[in-house]
């Protein structure tokens, strides 16, 4: 009976496929999956004569609604957009960072500005001073957390990229299994949809922390590889590994190898990218930004000198790596550049002081080198710790010693051989240093000797100024010789060839060396993250170095380090530090909002691209229902068609009968 | 083919630009709450970069008003303390004009007491402090800058430092604020020195550097006579001898009128003739201006009749005879005062006598010293003649006057210092405001926009709500139910 057979076929077949409707309704809001479609074909005809009579109905295979265009273009968007969601996150995390606030660098570099200038305006208050130091130490703080907030976050991404990777190993440990059980099915039976559904849910987990790329081969097979195609997902799993070079850099690197892979897109991508090149540049401006302020102002507060006067020893509180070195390899915390440094000897009994120089050629002279220069000089002794590899610079005898660079008011004489008595004072406020000479018109007597001229000439022998000092000049007053210098000439007599030399000193370390070596600096501390103010400051305010003649109401050296404030340093970009620090912010925030751009655009790409997916493969429950309800019909005409064949059949049993 | 939808990619979408809008609702909720249109760099890079440049300004510059604010409260406290100076002088220069009218001695007590007085008030403004030091010791502001006032004689030892106290705003000039006190009560405007005695000395031609009054002592060491008459010097001759010149401006005329050298008569610079005999070692004799010299007249020649020239050297000393310079009769010799190593040119010359004169350096006294030494010119304490006196008091009435003017001219300069500085608190003030109008331009949030797009947020969070409930209501499923 062909009409029972064919009636059976029909039943089975739509029962096969109120099954697979069945599932797509159950799996309706489950991601990745793809809504399947049986498909009928009729049966070989059965030749009955000369007549070909259909045998029925036949499920010929179950198949995925897939589009693999969509397929591939969804997953490398996905791959896209997390890395994306990524940079964004890690991204946040660094503008949060960064955000203003009232304890944050912003408001202490600000605060530590504004304290130094009210302690130029009060600089005999004790309590001014405690303020600035306090605020000084803020800076610090600020500076140190913020570093520390870096580090922290590097090591957070550095965490989670070993986490990812241990993910992307079990990842593909698992694809390699559902690989195994799918050639094994495909051996068997039709294709395993769900299996491969699974795979594809699998692959598309794995997007989101490498680049996957699918392609179909011939006969239908799909090739899946991983990072640019470096590494293969078949049925044996390649784990990976988080690898450093030699600078530094991370990377993953696969089957045990020590080199890294390139990635094209995602998590790890984002994160390898965070912490070998987003991170790095903050850090970096972060530490020249605080370094720079640390290296200058302690700069200046070594040229200046505390309310009690000249130093008698002058200790160093950071070293080098060799004392035997030449001092530009032997890796001070600040460079030292080739030049002079000038230091101020006072006697204490007199208060005569003067001005002694030293040349450092840095590619030269070692630390040992220098201070056998200082040593060499008359009421000065410097020596090296071995061990701490610093500077001890303190006074011989009855010397203080400053590097504050003040004319000497006893100048060099020596080649004077007149009575008459020179006195130097003011400031010298010039921007180069010079050595001026003073010479006379003629022989005389000081304040008789008519149209007696003093001339005063700069290193290039060009006249800078001069002066009756003859009939009409009281001896002993003093008169303005030429940039805040004065000179006042004691009565007695003058030579024809009498002539007087002075060194006045804009710059009094050339070199960097003080700062470097941390003599009389206000900051303690050899880098950044452990920059502090120093002890002793903190328990002395009035050893800041706020004056350069040591009188307590005299603050240029606190104006001077005041006016760092607004100097453009070329290793900030030609910005301030305020300039600097707000272009670090703002920089933050540009990587906030190019990473948000990029999320944005990708998570609409993203949306798009999965309405086109569910436009393929997702399922309608309207549709399936219609379909339902085709099939519940198609299945009650085939039993309806067997029973009217039952019928038959008993018909013609009764005629038998 | 019609594109097919879902009903998971209705709720996928639903849940996308729901999600939009509650991000975007949260930003507009915030600028709402806060008033800020910046909250984080991400919401306007450029404008946070800007934003922190203003707010860091304008920090400075309430930092500015502050200092502006202490260095004007110390130049008003300095204006209160030289507009009683000035008060003062006035006060000394009122007695300077009443001393020379005022004969009784009990009233020039009275004036005297008066201008005591002053000095202690002098005093006390001088060494003026508040709460960050003393007011006129320059940057030396821990220093009391006049010690021992009312104790000291002549000149007063400044303390402080001769450097001006200045206000620092960076960006600005640094602007002079407070004079040191050797400024204000120190001034030095040399004029021609005075001298007052009978030595014969006279200024020089040089210019001296000494301040304040000195006295000249011109003593006498050696008388020595021209051969030929036989007379020497007596024995009280060093000691005792007044006359001091170079030979040939003194003489003696002697006259032996016993022929044997044995008597006579002596006379010095055409005074009356003195009896001598050969038995005289120390005879004095007095010259027409009261000069004196010891003679030893015992081996005077006999029947000497006639003049002989005498040549008497001396010492000048400026500093109490503890350093003295012998005379060399020059038109400008020069002479120090070993304590400070100030000097004074003198025209030696004419130097006819030993004795003590009066130098006066007009222009150099410190305010201090010029009431002291009106109050000891009101007393006469250098016994000056009546004439002298008067010359005196009307010099010290000048130097009062002049350090008046001085005070004025230093009263003047700090009014400006003070007018420049409340130009530059006025400045300051305007910059901050400018500065916040920038800066509230920068980050405050536009609260019409922020309400608006709020408002016009919510509507949509309603109507996509609506929207995807009304799509999940018709489906087959639904319709079969």
């Amino acid at each position: 009976m062909k009409a029972f057979d064919i009636g059976l076929s029909a039943l089975t077949a739509q029962q096969q496929k109120l099954s697979v409707l069945g599932n797509n309704l159950a799996n309706a809001s489950t991601p990745g999956y793809h809504r399947q479609r049986v498909e009928l074909v009729n049966r070989f005809p059965l030749q009955n004569d000369k007549l070909h009579i259909g045998s029925g109905v036949t499920v010929k295979q179950i198949s995925r609604m897939r589009s693999s265009a969509i397929e591939t273009a969804l997953l490398r968007n996905t791959s896209e957009m997390t890395a994306s969601q990524e940079t964004l996150a890690m991204a946040k995390q660094l503008e949060s960072m960064l955000n203003p606030g009232d304890s944050t660098v912003h408001a202490t570099l600000s605060k530590f500005f504004n304290r130094l200038e009210k302690v130029s305006n009060s600089p005999q208050d004790l309590t001014v001073r405690q303020e600035f130091l306090s605020a000084a130490s803020e800076l610090m703080d600020s500076f140190n957390s913020l570093t520390n907030q870096m580090s922290d976050l590097g090591d957070d991404i550095r965490q989670n990229l070993d986490d990812s990777v241990k993910q992307v190993n079990q990842l593909l440990v698992d694809v390699a299994d559902l690989n195994s059980r799918i050639f094994q099915a495909r051996l068997t039976s039709h294709e395993p949809n769900d299996l491969l559904d699974r795979r594809d849910q699998l692959m598309t987990k794995l997007a989101e922390y490498l680049d996957v790329d699918t392609r179909t081969l011939e006969g239908g097979e799909e090739l899946a590889s991983v990072a640019g195609g470096a590494v293969i997902v078949g049925a044996t799993p390649v784990a990976f590994s988080v690898v450093e070079d030699r600078t530094g850099k991370v990377g993953i690197a696969a089957g045990g190898l020590t080199s890294s892979i390139t990635l094209h897109t995602g998590k790890i991508l984002a994160m390898s990218k965070m912490l070998n090149e987003t991170l790095p540049e903050f850090k970096d401006r972060l530490r020249e930004l605080s370094r720079t302020i640390v290296q200058s102002v302690d700069q200046q507060h070594a040229q200046g000198m505390s309310s009690q006067g000249p130093y008698s020893v002058l200790l160093g509180t950071r070293g080098v790596s060799e004392v035997t070195l030449p001092l530009a390899r032997s890796s001070p915390e600040f460079p030292i550049r080739s030049g002079d440094l000038y230091i101020t000897v006072s006697e204490d009994a007199t208060g005569n002081r003067r001005t002694e120089k030293i040349t450092i050629d840095s590619a030269t002279d070692s630390l040992n080198d220098v201070a056998t220069k200082l040593s060499a000089l008359n009421g000065v002794l410097a020596t090296v710790d071995p061990v701490r590899k610093t500077l001890l610079i303190s006074a011989g005898g009855p010397y203080s010693i400053d590097f504050a660079g003040r004319p000497d008011n006893t100048p060099d004489v020596s080649l004077m051989t007149g009575t008459s008595k020179p006195t130097f004072g003011g400031l010298y406020t010039g921007d180069t240093n010079n050595r001026w000479t003073v010479t006379f018109s003629g022989p005389g007597e000081i304040g008789v000797t008519d149209g007696l001229v003093a001339t005063v000439k700069d290193s290039l022998g060009q006249i800078i100024a001069a002066k009756d000092v003859g009939k009409g000049y009281s001896p002993g007053s003093s008169f303005e010789v030429h940039d805040g210098v004065s000179l006042s000439l004691g009565s007695g007599t003058i030579v024809v060839a009498d002539s007087i030399s002075v060194a006045v000193v804009a710059t009094p370390d050339e070199t960097g060396l003080l700062s470097a070596m941390g003599i009389n600096s206000l900051f303690s501390g050899s880098e950044p993250g452990l920059f502090q103010v120093r002890s002793e400051l903190r328990q002395h305010p009035e050893r800041l170095a706020s004056s350069i003649t040591g009188k307590p109401g005299e603050a240029f050296n606190v104006v001077a380090m005041a006016g760092l404030r607004d100097i453009r340093l070329p290793n900030l970009g030609g910005r301030t530090f305020i300039e600097e620090m707000a272009d670090l912010t703002s920089q933050s925030g540009l990587v906030v909002q190019a990473a948000d751009s990029q999320t944005t655009q990708l998570q609409a790409f993203q949306t798009q691209l999965e309405g086109d997916r569910s436009s393929v493969s997702g399922v309608d429950v309207s549709q399936e229902m219609l379909e339902m309800m085709q099939t519940q019909r198609a299945y009650q005409a085939a039993a309806r068609f067997l029973s009217t064949a039952d019928q038959m059949l008993a018909e013609l049993f009764q005629l038998a009968r | 083919m019609f594109y097919r939808v879902t009903q998971s990619q209705m709720a996928a979408n639903a849940q996308v630009y729901l999600t939009k809008q509650s991000s975007e609702l949260s930003v507009a909720q915030q600028q709402v709450s806060s008033g800020l249109r910046i909250q984080r760099p991400s919401d306007d890079p450029a404008g946070m970069r800007r934003s922190l440049i203003q707010k860091d300004r304008i920090e400075r510059l309430a930092t500015h008003e502050e200092s502006i604010q202490a260095v004007k409260s110390r130049l008003n406290e300095a204006a209160v303390q030289l507009q009683d100076t000035n008060d003062l002088l006035t006060r000394a220069r009122t007695i300077a004009l009443q001393a020379p009218q005022t004969t009784d001695s009990s009233e020039r007590k009275i004036l005297a007491q008066q201008l005591t007085g002053l000095i202690e008030q002098l005093d006390s403004i001088a060494n003026a402090s508040d709460e960050n030091g003393f007011l006129f010791s320059g940057t030396a502001a821990n220093t009391q800058p006049f010690l021992n006032v009312q104790s000291t004689a002549g000149q007063q030892q400044y303390s402080g430092a001769s450097a001006t106290t200045q206000l620092h705003i960076t960006g600005d000039v640094s602007r002079q604020a407070l004079l040191p006190g050797d400024a204000i009560f120190q001034p030095v405007s040399r004029e021609p020195s005075v001298i007052v005695g009978s030595t014969g000395a006279k200024i020089g031609t040089g210019t001296d550097s000494a301040t304040g009054q000195r006295e000249l002592l011109v003593s006498h060491t050696l008388t020595t006579y021209a051969a030929g008459s036989g007379v020497s010097a007596g024995s009280d001759s060093v000691n005792g001898d007044t006359i001091i010149g170079p030979a040939a401006r003194h003489q003696l005329v002697i006259n032996d009128t016993s022929g044997t050298g044995a008597s006579g008569t002596v006379s010095l610079n055409g005074g009356p003739p003195i009896a001598f005999t050969n038995a005289d070692t120390n005879l004095e004799v007095i010259g027409s201006k009261g000069e004196r010299v010891y003679l030893n007249t015992t081996g005077i020649s006999a029947g000497f009749v006639g003049a002989v020239d005498i040549t008497s050297e001396g010492t000048l000393s400026i500093d109490d005879g503890a350093t003295q310079a012998a005379i060399t009769y020059g038109s400008n010799q020069i002479v120090t005062d070993s304590r400070d190593g100030t000097t004074v040119n003198l025209d030696t010359t004419s130097i006819i006598k030993a004795g003590t004169d009066h130098l006066e350096f007009p222009g150099t006294a410190d305010m201090f010293n010029i009431l002291k030494t009106l109050r000891d010119d009101v007393l006469n304490t250098r016994n000056l003649e009546p004439s002298a006196l008067a010359k005196s008091l009307n010099r010290r009435l000048a130097d009062v006057e002049r350090v008046q003017e001085h005070l004025l001219d230093i009263v003047g300069v700090q009014s400006v210092s003070l007018e420049q500085i409340d130009r530059l608190e006025t400045r300051t003030g305007d910059l901050k405001v400018a500065g916040q109008v920038q800066y509230s331009e920068t980050t405050s949030a536009d609260l019409t926009a922020a309400i608006l797009r709020f408002q016009e947020l919510t509507n949509l969070q309603q109507y996509t709500l609506s929207a995807i409930g009304k799509l999940m209501n018709t489906d087959l499923l639904t319709y079969l139910q």
